[in-house]
């Protein structure tokens, strides 16, 4: 999918959609106020000191003293008003970063699982992030800030545009062909800078990975024993310079931009200054006037060069802008048609008919034609080698993949029609990645707010699951942060722990689906077969996919499904399947004379 | 009394701060300090200038000397014009700079993480140190100003 950019204005029209959802109509006045008095802040000063000059050269000095005071009374109001309308306006901005943040934050949690898993997504998300994590003066919050500027700019240039046609029309065509060409450039060169931003991404991508993985203490130890501080600094090293280049190169372009505006503001001041003397010199004008008008061009130079500046850096900032809102308009679930209906928490059927799933960038498919129809409270189990697509399917059965050929129903209803949400409620599922997040045990059972944590059936599934007894001696309890990434005092898990804990996990979302993916792959035999025997337990009454390295864990299944290249080319109990002395047995007793060896050697 | 020794150590501890970043700026790249020195000298300049040769065409004007007024003007636009290509090559290398800065700030403090025994890297405060060093902003932001 192509990356989508935006006009400069459709960004505009986003964050004004955002001013007046979270202001509501009081913004216009504010801003109103705002705009009216920065531009007579800026034509006052002019003004009155043009006016103390004509009476200072009339040798009147009295009326030059109660024309300063005036100025600085109305100064004070004026700038005041603008201060208000500033404050009002600009103190607000971080807390739209936040609701960016939070819009990023929730679009990355719903999104649909498979676009995010993709590299596209992963680019995108990456890209997007920047604008979000990068600070006040990078992304949205620039493009916000310069919005009113620029407002403010361009009423300040019609104002000193009016004026300066009152004297000479060709002056003031000139500065407007000089701003057009300006425009050109600037959108030229931000074109450029788009380019050469996206190479830039691909260099600071690598370089944010190093640097997170050099203060990984998981990634210490092999960092000591193989000596690979110097490959990591060597490597920091040489992306540094590849960004210096990109950010030397980009750089370059503004420098270009910045020399023809000095030429252009050069030439007009040069024409200005020429023209009104000279029209002082016939007589036309007086030096006061001469000054305020020579204020004014060099007013009007000063609102287009503002101009320049806000849209240069809105530009600058466009590409930044340009990512987020591809990203959070990328992998976004269509709900158009996602009328199928399936009754919540039931039993259920599944059926796979002829699925076939190919990832992004391969040719050969990881599920090749699979037919398969799995009962209410059948267990099945999925063995294989490695890379034979058994955590494929499962991610397929899941929803969270979607088959390019074939269809899966629950209940006889297409999967695909029934919303996402719904959908993934009737499972329970433990991946091969046990993990746990950086908040409370409570919360990592539950993944639910405080407010709605069932604390009873919480304690009876920790029981269940066999980790009640550590939870105990845990200083906190329940509310005990595991992990050490925002808590000094957070607990460590081990990987039993850690199995236990997902169990626990799994046992309190009580779906009608269970669905084991290698879960104990970090155990060892005994304590593998344990657990299980608890798993098994508690799923008695539930559908039940396991997926095992360790055949003899798997023999207690219903159904054993033995996957090669994406099929499933053996089908049956283990009893049936041994006598089929096919690849499933084969398998099985490699595993089961290794085990016997290890016992002997013990 | 009290408050206002608490807010003077307040303030001394913040100019401690920016004296050790200073310092460690100076380490790191030796350019940065003069050429910001410079961009800000060359802005002063710009202005005041400005303020000098505008001051000047005044009185010329006043005295009816338009000739040399036109000059003075001619050489008000020049030197704008000079100022302000040097001004923006400076700006592009203080740009530059920056984030080079900032590459070369991160890169120390990888090397000293490197450098650290295993041992204490497993500590619950320097791994809470290191957790923090991630989330120091990316070079990005200085990159775009």
């Amino acid at each position: 999918m192509e990356k989508k950019t935006y006009s400069l204005w459709n960004h505009i029209r986003y964050f004004m959609g955002y001013f007046h959802k979270y202001e509501g109509y009081m913004i216009y006045p504010v801003a109103i106020l705002y705009i009216v008095c920065s531009v007579l802040n800026s034509f006052l000063g002019m003004a009155f000191a043009s006016a103390a000059v004509k009476w200072l050269t009339l040798e009147k000095a009295g009326k030059a003293l109660t024309i300063i005071l005036g100025y600085v009374l109305l100064l004070q109001v004026v700038e005041m008003g603008e201060s208000l309308g500033m404050e009002k306006i600009y103190g607000k901005f971080f807390l739209y970063r936040a609701s960016f943040s939070r819009e990023f934050a929730k679009h990355c949690l719903t999104m649909d699982y498979q676009a995010m898993e993709s590299v596209e997504g992963q680019k995108k998300q990456e890209a997007a992030r920047r604008n979000i994590w990068s600070g006040n003066e990078d992304g949205m919050e620039p493009v916000l800030r310069n919005i009113p500027i620029l407002l403010k700019n361009v009423i300040g240039l019609v104002l000193y545009g009016t004026l300066v046609g009152s004297q000479n029309i060709y002056l003031l065509v000139y500065l407007f062909v000089t701003a057009l060409v300006m425009c050109f450039l600037t959108g030229k060169n931000a074109k450029r800078h788009t380019r050469i931003l996206e190479e830039e991404n691909k260099k600071w991508k690598k370089y944010s990975y190093l640097c997170e993985e050099i203060t990984n203490v998981k990634n210490e130890k092999d960092i000591h024993m193989y000596h690979a501080s110097d490959w990591f600094i060597n490597s920091m090293k040489k992306l540094q310079g590849e960004i210096m280049y990109f950010v030397h190169k980009a750089r370059i372009g503004y420098f270009g931009v910045d020399i023809c505006q000095l030429l252009f503001a050069g030439i007009r001041d040069g024409v200005a200054y020429g023209y009104f003397i000279l029209q002082m010199m016939h007589g036309n004008i007086t030096l006061p006037e001469l000054l305020l008008y020579l204020g004014v061009v060099a007013g009007f130079s000063g609102w287009m060069e503002q101009i320049f500046e806000s849209i240069r850096t809105m530009m600058e900032n466009k590409p930044i802008m340009d990512n987020y809102r591809d990203f959070i308009e990328f992998g976004m679930e269509d709900t158009t048609g996602k009328t199928g209906k399936i009754a919540s928490g039931s039993k259920h059927e599944i059926r796979l008919e002829h699925v076939s799933f190919t990832y992004p960038g391969k040719e050969e498919p990881s599920i090749d034609d699979v037919s398969l129809t799995i009962s209410p409270q059948e267990k099945i189990a999925l063995v294989g080698m490695n890379g034979a697509g058994k955590s494929t399917l499962i991610k397929l059965i899941c929803g969270l993949y979607q088959p390019q050929k074939g269809k899966i129903y629950m209940d006889g209803v297409d999967v695909t029609t029934i919303p996402k949400e719904h959908y993934f409620e009737e499972f329970s599922v433990v991946f091969q990645e046990v993990f746990s997040f950086a908040f409370s045990l409570a919360d990592n059972v539950t993944c639910q707010v405080p407010e709605e944590q069932e604390k009873d059936r919480m304690i009876t599934c920790l029981k269940q699951a066999g980790l009640m007894e550590r939870v105990e001696r845990m200083p906190k309890g329940l509310e005990t942060v595991l992990g050490k990434e925002l808590s000094r005092k957070g607990v460590l898990l081990s990987g039993g722990e850690m199995q236990k804990l997902m169990l626990a996990r799994a046992l309190y979302r009580n779906a009608p689906i269970v669905i084991l993916d290698e879960p104990t792959a970090a155990l060892d035999p005994i304590a593998e077969s344990r657990m299980y025997e608890k798993y098994y337990s508690f799923t008695k009454d539930k559908m039940s996919i396991f997926i095992s390295h360790r055949l003899s864990s798997t023999r207690f299944c219903d159904r054993i499904l033995f996957l090669q290249d994406g099929r499933i080319v053996e089908e049956g109990s283990h009893e049936s399947l041994m006598k089929q002395q096919g690849a499933y047995a084969e398998m099985f007793q490699v595993q089961a004379h290794y085990y016997q060896e290890e016992e002997v050697l013990a | 009394m009290r408050k206002i020794k608490e807010k003077w150590k307040t303030s001394f501890s913040y100019h401690e701060y920016g004296i050790a970043c200073l310092k460690i700026a100076w380490r790191l790249d030796r350019s940065v300090l003069p050429v910001g020195m410079l961009l800000s000298i060359a802005g002063v300049l710009q202005i005041y200038l400005g303020l000098f040769l505008s001051s000047e065409i005044i009185d010329t004007l006043l005295r009816e000397q338009y000739q040399k007024g036109m000059v003075l003007a001619g050489i008000l636009v020049g030197t704008n014009f000079l100022l302000g290509i040097g001004r923006a090559r400076l700006a592009m290398a203080q740009k530059e700079r920056n984030v080079k800065l900032s590459l070369s700030f991160k890169q120390m403090l990888r090397e000293k993480v490197l450098k650290l025994d295993y041992e204490s890297m497993e500590d619950a405060k320097k791994w809470e140190n290191l957790q923090i060093m991630n989330c120091v902003p990316d070079s990005r932001e200085i990159c775009q100003r």
